[in-house]
């Protein structure tokens, strides 16, 4: 009897081991964790720069940016041929019609936490830049934009630094992360808590309201002002835009 | 014995796991807190550098495209270094000095770029402000030993060898930029760049005792090609319409005639008329080569009134004549004093060379009468100028004009002045086609005409639309592309191979261009072909329908 109590552990050595096991692998787990986000992000950033060279792609060969994709068309852009948009600030990233991957079963291109991309693309032009009257829209169709010319700056994205002060068509007064009249088009990511709206803070909410202000910054979580922020955003220059279609031979 | 030392073992065991747990416990935490690597560093600042190139050259080609810019081929300032408005270029800064400051990302319309000890990146130029800027505009900063326009630097981590030894490579010096004051108030340019941030003369041999800056240059080339292509889109829409408006409105109300003026030779018959030097004049019968757009300020191609007349004066007036003011500004004047009461009417006749070789008008709404001593107003009440009667000669292209005075009831001893103002430049009147001229890019363009659209047709005929005999071919054009009465072709970079100045069109221009014919082409932009066509007419198609811009 003495030598089986012996070959096992005492209670004590047992729980202490325990708590041991415990202490490490939380640590473990959540230093994975963190390591595993970190990770993700820069997957979903890499993949919104992959969208944006799609799209630049898509309008070297097709002599324009396409429309963003709407609920239901399967993500194609909408209307399937371009031009005027159904819609120019709320929508997805065309996946399907500029051929980006990973893609829903619907069609829609993804994020890393499985979130549909999202993709707004200039509608107006400004007042200085171009000659005469510009025929709209610019951006999105091949005949205006190679009739209006290089000169022709949009004049609708506004990307803010905080949802604070902005009203639906301008920063206002928050601050901009980039100068009036000159981004082309926006490719984001509602991050993380995108599926979850009651997690989402003004920052974000400004993001999927539909109109043309947008807000990116650094992470955070609900706590500082403007709220819980995951969003992850590329936005690109209509001078990148056109130089890339100089290049191509597109334009001028 | 047995049992104690099994018991041991199992301890043994437990406390293994303990420690591979804790191991990687530590190896995981290690993971996030890992210094990164240097080359790791090295990969995030050769990919800022090389986005911020990208953006930088974007901005200055979206830019020169703009139809409202004067000076096309702007490079921007750097943001302020007081750091008012970070990422915002400066609204301040030297026209011709050295300009330095961190890359204006906002004004870009990119993101932060940083490099990979999380500095933000700086930006130097030199020039490239105020005009005249064209392809002739060399780099004014060096760049271990090349000249560049611009440069693009990251800062790296900052540097302290104030107390290193030995004596730094010229160019550099010892300090020390772990200051604490680093990042507030004016920043101070070398405490974050090292070897010649404030000479322009940038040395980065990449890792050593005194720099660890990384720069990536903007060379002239590479900014002579980026705004190449805005820069024929403005030739299309905009100085290509301005001639043509020349032809249609402003030559035929200043002259009588609507015309294209004609083309400068460019010959080795004829010394200095390489594009560098050509005096931008037209030539008698020449109808391609480079454009007759000398201004009257630079003393080329002479348009001044030359010969005055007044024909038919009636004896009530004593007139001296009328004689050349060389100004400013130039003008002719024509002094008349009243002998006895009555109301006159004298004609004034004068006459211009080489009208029909440069962009000269006469701006009637300048002319102004001025009796006795009464401040001149044109016209001055119930005085006038009318009957105008203009010609460009078909033969030398002289111009004439011709208008009376209608002058009011004058007593005897009452003085008339009428004055009237030297032909002048019309592309430079007109905002569309200023910076052309001010930048000097007409050294740039090979400029031609068809015979029918000139003062001196002949029997030629082009007749957009209608019968095109005689009107000039551009290859590759949208049809129509054999009805064009003018064609601009800038040339681009100077391409390998040739010879720069020269009397060859092909050191120029390539394929049908460099030749003096009526027949132009476009062709893809490569290392051997880098000529952009505008032409007239031409049709732009947008979903509302045709536009025609000329």
């Amino acid at each position: 009897m003495l030598r089986r109590r012996q070959r096992g552990f005492t209670l004590a050595e047992m729980a202490v081991a325990f708590l041991i096991v415990a202490l490490l692998l939380g640590g473990a787990i959540m230093s994975l964790s963190a390591q595993l986000e970190v990770r993700n992000r820069e997957e979903t950033l890499r993949r919104l720069n992959s969208a944006a060279e799609a799209l630049i792609a898509h309008a070297i060969v097709n002599r324009a940016l396409p429309c963003p994709a709407v609920g239901g068309s399967i993500g194609e852009q909408s209307p399937a041929g371009g031009g005027t948009c159904t819609i120019w600030n709320g929508g997805f990233l065309p996946a399907r019609t500029i051929g980006f991957q990973p893609t829903d079963d619907a069609g829609y291109g993804l994020d890393v936490w499985g979130n549909r991309l999202r993709y707004a693309v200039s509608g107006t032009l400004g007042p200085t830049g171009c000659t005469g009257t510009p025929a709209a829209p610019h951006f999105t169709s091949p005949a205006n934009l190679k009739a209006n010319g290089l000169g022709c700056r949009p004049n609708d994205l506004d990307v803010c630094a905080s949802s604070v002060g902005t009203t639906a068509s301008s920063c206002n007064t928050a601050a901009r992360v980039a100068s009036t009249q000159t981004v082309a088009f926006i490719v984001f990511s509602t991050g993380k808590n995108g599926a979850i709206a009651a997690a989402q803070g003004p920052d974000e909410a400004e993001n999927i309201d539909g109109d043309r202000v947008f807000v990116t910054r650094a992470p955070s979580d609900a706590s500082a002002a403007g709220g819980a922020y995951d969003d992850l955003m590329v936005y690109v220059p209509a001078g990148l835009v056109y130089s890339k279609l100089v290049s191509a031979g597109v334009l001028p | 014995m047995g049992l104690p030392r099994r018991q041991r073992g199992a301890v043994a065991i437990l406390v293994l796991t303990a420690l591979v747990l804790g191991i990687a416990w530590f190896a995981v935490g290690a993971l996030g807190k890992a210094p990164v690597a240097r080359h790791e560093r090295e990969i995030v600042t050769g990919q800022a550098l090389r986005a911020g190139k990208a953006a930088l050259l974007a901005y200055v080609a979206q830019y020169a495209a703009r139809f409202n810019t004067i000076e096309p081929g702007q490079m921007p300032c750097p943001e302020s270094l007081t750091l008012a408005n970070p990422g915002v270029s400066s609204t301040s800064c030297s026209a011709a000095g050295l300009n330095v400051g961190r890359l204006p990302w906002k004004t870009l319309g990119i993101d932060e770029l940083r490099d990979g000890y999380g500095e933000p990146l700086w930006y130097i130029v030199r020039g490239f402000r105020n005009p005249p800027i064209n392809f002739a505009t060399a780099g004014q900063l060096t760049h271990n030993g090349s000249t560049v326009v611009a440069m693009i630097i990251a800062p790296g981590a900052p540097l302290n060898t104030a107390a290193s030894a030995g004596t730094p490579t010229a160019g550099c010096s010892k300090q020390n930029q772990q200051v604490t004051t680093r990042n507030t108030g004016t920043l101070v340019p070398t405490h974050f760049l090292e070897c010649g941030t404030t000479t322009g003369s940038i040395t980065s041999p990449g890792d050593a005792t005194w720099t660890n800056d990384r720069v990536i240059s903007i060379s002239a080339a590479e900014w002579a090609d980026a705004i190449a292509g805005p820069l024929a889109d403005r030739l299309q829409r905009q100085v290509a319409p301005a001639m043509n408006d020349f032809r249609t409105t402003t030559s035929l109300a200043s002259w009588g005639e609507s015309f294209f003026p004609n083309a400068s030779v460019i010959s080795s018959s004829v010394a200095g008329s390489q594009p560098e030097n050509n005096d931008l004049c037209g030539d008698n019968d020449v109808r391609s080569g480079m454009p007759p757009t000398a201004t009257a300020a630079s003393g080329q191609c002479s348009t001044d009134w030359a010969f005055h007349s007044l024909p038919g004066l009636p004896s009530q007036l004593n007139s001296g004549g009328c004689f050349t003011v060389a100004g400013p500004p130039q003008e002719v004047r024509c002094d008349f004093t009243v002998v006895s009461d009555g109301t006159f009417s004298p004609r004034i006749n004068l006459t211009a060379p080489r009208i029909g070789y440069s962009f000269r008008y006469v701006e009637t709404s300048q002319i102004t009468i001025q009796v006795d001593n009464l401040p001149a107003f044109p016209p001055y009440p119930s005085a006038s100028i009318g009957n105008f009667a203009s010609s460009a000669s078909s033969s030398n292209g002289e111009g004439t004009l011709s208008f009376e005075v209608f002058l009011p009831f004058l007593t005897a001893g009452s003085s008339v002045r009428i004055r009237i103002p030297y032909p002048a430049d019309a592309l430079l009147a007109d905002p569309r086609s200023e910076w052309f001229i001010v930048n000097g890019w007409d050294r740039f363009t090979h400029y031609g005409v068809s015979q029918a659209a000139t003062h001196d047709p002949g029997s030629a005929v082009c007749n957009p639309g209608g019968t095109v005999t005689d009107c000039m071919t551009v290859n590759n054009m949208p049809s129509p592309s054999d009805d064009k009465r003018l064609v601009l072709v800038l040339m681009g970079r100077q391409l390998a191979g040739t010879a720069q100045p020269s009397y060859t069109l092909s050191d120029y221009w390539e394929g049908q261009n460099a030749s003096a014919d009526s027949i132009y082409e476009i062709g893809s932009v490569d290392a051997t072909f880098n000529d952009r066509v505008a032409a007239c007419p031409y049709t732009y198609t947008t979903s509302a329908g045709p536009v025609q811009p000329c």
